[in-house]
């Protein structure tokens, strides 16, 4: 039995077990569908999945419920100041707040590795664009995706995002909004314990959370993951290490993950904790945990089920933090990381049949 | 090792019996080590270089002679190129910078009376230090928002606003490069305070005599005697430079947009997480080639003054 | 201003400026040390907390078996044994080895010696990135076929510990032993005894110093290496502290006030080990390594 991501499964495929002949539909029933989905492929489940995670808009409710800011906001963009529906009015909340107190930024984005491909890969779907096409071609460089990557290059070049924003991975852009010094945040459900502990940070109890924004393609897309157990194919005994799956996906060893602050991927164990959560003191532990199951059960979109993923974000990240630099204009930039990509998958054989 | 044989102990006074003893206590001495060597460095070597001429991945495997594809391919990439340069800048500013800093520590702890114990103690904590350890805190201390430096700077009124250290090519190359400065300077300037403090004191007696100020002294009795242990600091530094992967991959691995890409952080990348192994296998061969060149150029000088 | 004055200003000024940067040098150590002591709302803290407020040890809870809002209870002792192991019997292989050597070295003459010298220490300079995978690759497989397992268990990482090390300790003991008049060996050796005597009874006591100063080296080279073990090494069996390091980093988190303070417990074998060699440090560096 081994540890493994939805991100990165696809690599370890030829030393996989396929999963479906342990486990019967009835069983799999109560799993949320949208992770099942991401967890096939070649028509065969290699995933049985523990807990989940998604984007999600973290917003600071002291800033968007200030009346001087709503009525300032109205009449600079001629609309209501309100949690972002949309990533135009997300990227309009970023320039309205940047500078407004001291220290304060728009927003922030982990800016390196893998992160920074994930993040354009979200918004580039919400745009209605595609990371590769059915035949695995790279159809990131569309119009779509320039919109996307020059979305980014707005932010970094309007100074709306801190500076060295292409160093910072999860654990600093999470620490920028703990301290306080960013209006709007896209980020994961896991960091909720941490965000609203007063030890750890100045914005507990000050923020909120909102469904992904919609893009321009009119899709609301989370970037999103699960962590799950897979069996070797190696495995001496693989009818124990499916009882063991079994147990330790059960109902309830996840509601006992769950209660840690994980996601879980069960709806029975959904029901419990938003049963639970409705006594909690703070409507937004309930609110968080709708929120949360709407959009793994809508807006799910892990990335392209490849081996190829990491590779691909190590050529498309550089290109795009090229891009928000100025280095490179948001069109070219893309049309070469794609020529790389399709390059790399050429050799691995993807264009072969 | 037929070459070890032919032992001659102490200029051939000897019996021939005892030669052979001789030769074979030489070869007993000197197996282990060579062993050792020949197992953990110039076996792996020799295979990754014969990788290096195949397609050889972590996930397929294969053996089989690809015509030099992974050194044409390394040849028009321009990213290696670049990291390539970016490394010998790199080392070409650390060594330096790290040289004279280690020079004049040495120089100045040498002609301290008191507390010269405290002082060599203090110089060594920089070496206790983990190596990743030194990437991740002079990682925070470059940071834009929260770092120490921008923090010091700004509570000095000489900042307004903040200085994004680790995204400028410059700047972020100045950044790493301090923290390996910082990290290496120590040995140098522990070896030359060993050398220093070797010379005789009679030297500097005479020169006193003739009037001879501070830097005259340097100049002419100090500095040509600390010669080998120059030679040596500068060697140890080469190496240890080389080997700052830990420090660079952690501070930037090589980011943003590849402007502070060496060769330590590229060759990882693409041999490990894009598993093209023989691709990076070649590229490291290549690495090697450098380092080897840039150190057997240091040993020549090494080897002049080397009684042998 | 009287020539002798203005002398003894410069070198007060110069003595300062010692301090200055010794003192500079420490303070990333300092923080280190102040950044696992603090409130973990101190540690990225915009604007900064210079001086802690309260002091915690929460933060070396991880280590000692008791996990933190932050972060679980790392196996710590595992790898701490893992590394006081790996790194002593590393460092005293290699010195032994290499003073070996090295005392060849210095006093003999064969055919192909100054290559072999050359061969020696250019192995050094092969960067640990074009060894780790190949090593990994070839301990992988002999670990397949033979009873000796390399991957994952401190003896393949003292293997490797032990060819890093050795170049350097040859170096050093070689000038080392140079300085040693061969008159006594030679004298030694018509009296009757064996070369192998002449090394041990009259060369090594005289050689402590230099042994005491690659020691340094070496130990600390080994307890602070980690892109090789971070290949080799899988689980509590064989990983070392800098490995283990990486507990304190979540697939999106840093704790990085556990880290510290991890780090920091880290530096004290570090430490105690120089203090107890390093006297005869500058005096072994002082004869060991010229010539």
């Amino acid at each position: 039995m081994v540890w493994d991501h939805t991100s990165f499964f696809s690599q370890y495929i030829p030393f996989l077990e396929p999963l479906e002949k342990y486990f019967t539909p009835e069983e799999l029933k109560d799993f949320s569908q949208a992770i099942l989905k991401s967890a096939t492929r070649d028509g065969h489940l290699w995933l049985i999945p523990r807990h989940a995670d998604i984007s999600v808009v973290h917003y600071r409710t002291d800033l968007y419920g200030n009346e001087q800011y709503k009525a300032e906001f109205k009449a600079k963009y001629g609309y209501d100041l309100a949690p972002p529906e949309t990533w135009k009015q997300f990227f309009d909340h970023a320039e309205f707040f940047t500078g407004k107190e001291p220290g304060l930024l728009g927003t922030n984005f982990a800016g390196k590795e893998e992160a920074l491909s994930g993040r354009f890969y979200e918004i580039l779907v919400a745009n209605g664009g595609k990371m590769l096409d059915e035949n695995f071609k790279p159809a990131f460089n569309s119009e779509a995706g320039v919109k996307t990557a020059q979305f980014f290059r707005d932010l970094y070049e309007r100074k709306l995002v801190p500076a060295d924003m292409t160093s910072l991975l999860w654990d600093g852009v999470a620490n920028n909004f703990c301290q306080g010094n960013i209006a709007v945040h896209n980020e994961w459900f896991g960091w909720y314990a941490y965000f609203q502990d007063p030890k750890n940070c100045k914005v507990a109890g000050k923020f909120d959370l909102i469904r992904q924004p919609v893009g321009e393609g009119g899709i609301r897309s989370g970037w999103a993951g699960a962590h799950a157990f897979s069996i070797p194919a190696s495995s001496k005994n693989k009818e124990a290490a499916a009882a063991l799956i079994k147990f330790l996906t059960s109902e309830k060893i996840m509601y006992e993950e769950a209660k840690l602050g994980f996601l879980p991927v069960r709806d029975s164990v959904w029901a419990r904790l938003i049963a639970d959560a409705a006594k909690s003191d703070n409507p937004l532990d309930k609110k968080r945990l709708e929120i949360a199951q709407t959009a793994i059960a809508n807006d799910f979109f892990a990335p392209p089920l490849i081996a190829e993923w990491i590779p691909l974000t190590n050529i498309l990240t550089p290109k795009l933090q090229a891009i928000m630099l100025g280095d490179i204009d948001a069109k070219q930039g893309l049309d070469e990381a794609a020529a790389e990509v399709e390059k790399m998958l050429e050799e691995a054989g993807y264009y072969n049949k | 090792m037929a070459q070890l044989t032919q032992a001659s102990a102490l200029e051939g006074r000897f019996s021939p019996a005892r030669r052979a003893k001789a030769s074979r206590f030489v070869v007993a001495m000197l197996a282990p080590s060579v062993v050792v060597i020949i197992f953990v460095v110039a076996f792996p070597l020799i295979y990754s270089f014969y990788l290096s001429f195949t397609s050889f991945t972590l996930l397929r495997p294969v053996t089989a002679w690809n015509d030099f594809a992974n050194y044409r391919r390394l040849l028009q990439d321009p990213i290696f190129g670049q990291a390539f340069i970016n490394t010998l800048l790199f080392m070409f500013v650390t060594i330096n910078a790290a040289f004279l800093m280690g020079l004049f520590l040495s120089q100045a702890i040498a002609r301290t009376i008191r507390g010269q114990s405290l002082l060599r103690t203090m110089l060594m904590v920089p070496m206790m230090f983990a190596p990743v350890m030194i990437g991740f805190q002079f990682r925070w201390f470059f940071n834009d928002q929260v770092g120490l430096v921008n923090n010091v700077l700004t509570s000095l009124g000489l900042l307004n606003g903040s200085i994004p250290w680790l995204v400028d090519r410059w700047l972020a190359m100045f950044s790493i490069g301090v923290a390996t400065v910082w990290m290496n300077t120590p040995v140098v300037a522990i070896i030359l305070l060993a050398g220093t403090l070797s010379i005789s004191p009679e030297l500097y007696e005479a020169a006193d005599v003739d009037g001879a100020n501070g830097w005259q002294k340097f100049r002419s009795i100090t500095y040509p005697l600390l010669g080998p242990f120059i030679t040596i600091a500068l060697t140890i530094l080469s190496l240890d430079v080389a080997r700052g992967f830990d420090i660079v991959s952690i501070m930037t691995g090589g980011g943003p947009a590849h402007r502070t890409e060496l060769l330590w952080t590229y060759v990882p990348r693409v041999a490990i997480q894009d598993s093209k192994f023989a691709l990076g296998a070649a590229m490291s061969f290549v690495t090697v080639i450098v380092t080897i060149a840039f150190t057997l150029y240091l040993f020549r000088q090494l080897l002049k003054s080397r009684i042998l | 201003m009287r020539p002798s004055s203005r002398r003894r200003l410069q070198s007060t000024l110069v003595d300062l400026l010692v301090w200055v940067i010794l003192i500079a040098m420490l303070v990333p150590a300092l923080w280190l040390v102040f950044t696992s002591v603090r409130n973990p709302v101190e540690v990225n803290a915009k604007p900064p907390v210079w001086i802690p407020r309260e002091l915690t040890l929460d933060g070396f809870k991880p280590l000692f078996g008791q996990s933190t809002g932050a972060t679980g209870a790392i196996p710590f002792d595992r790898y701490f044994l893992n590394s006081v192991v790996v790194a002593l019997s590393s460092t005293c292989v290699a010195v032994a080895l290499g003073t070996m050597a090295g005392y060849v070295f210095a006093r003999y003459r064969f055919r192909g010696k100054n290559a072999l010298f050359l061969g020696i220490m250019l192995s050094r300079a092969v960067p640990g990135i074009s060894l780790s995978l190949p090593l990994f690759l070839l301990f992988a497989r002999l670990s397949q076929s033979g009873p000796i397992k390399l991957i994952d268990s401190p003896l393949g990482l003292i293997i490797v510990y032990v060819a890093v090390n050795v170049p350097f300790t040859i170096w050093l003991m070689d000038g080392f032993f140079r300085e040693i008049p061969a008159e006594l060996s030679e004298a030694a050796q018509l009296d009757g005894c064996s070369e192998w005597q002449t090394f041990t009874r009259i060369n090594l006591p005289l050689a402590l110093p230099g042994l005491a100063a690659s020691a340094i080296f070496a130990f600390l080279a080994a307890w602070n290496e980690f892109q090789i073990a971070t290949v080799l090494t899988r689980t509590v069996n064989s990983k070392t502290a800098p490995v283990g390091l990486f507990d304190f980093t979540g697939q999106f988190t840093i704790d990085w006030r556990g880290m510290a303070a991890m780090a920091t417990v880290m530096m004290i074998p570090a430490i105690a080990f120089v203090l107890i060699v390093q006297r005869n440090l500058v005096r072994g560096l002082t004869f060991g390594a010229v010539k």
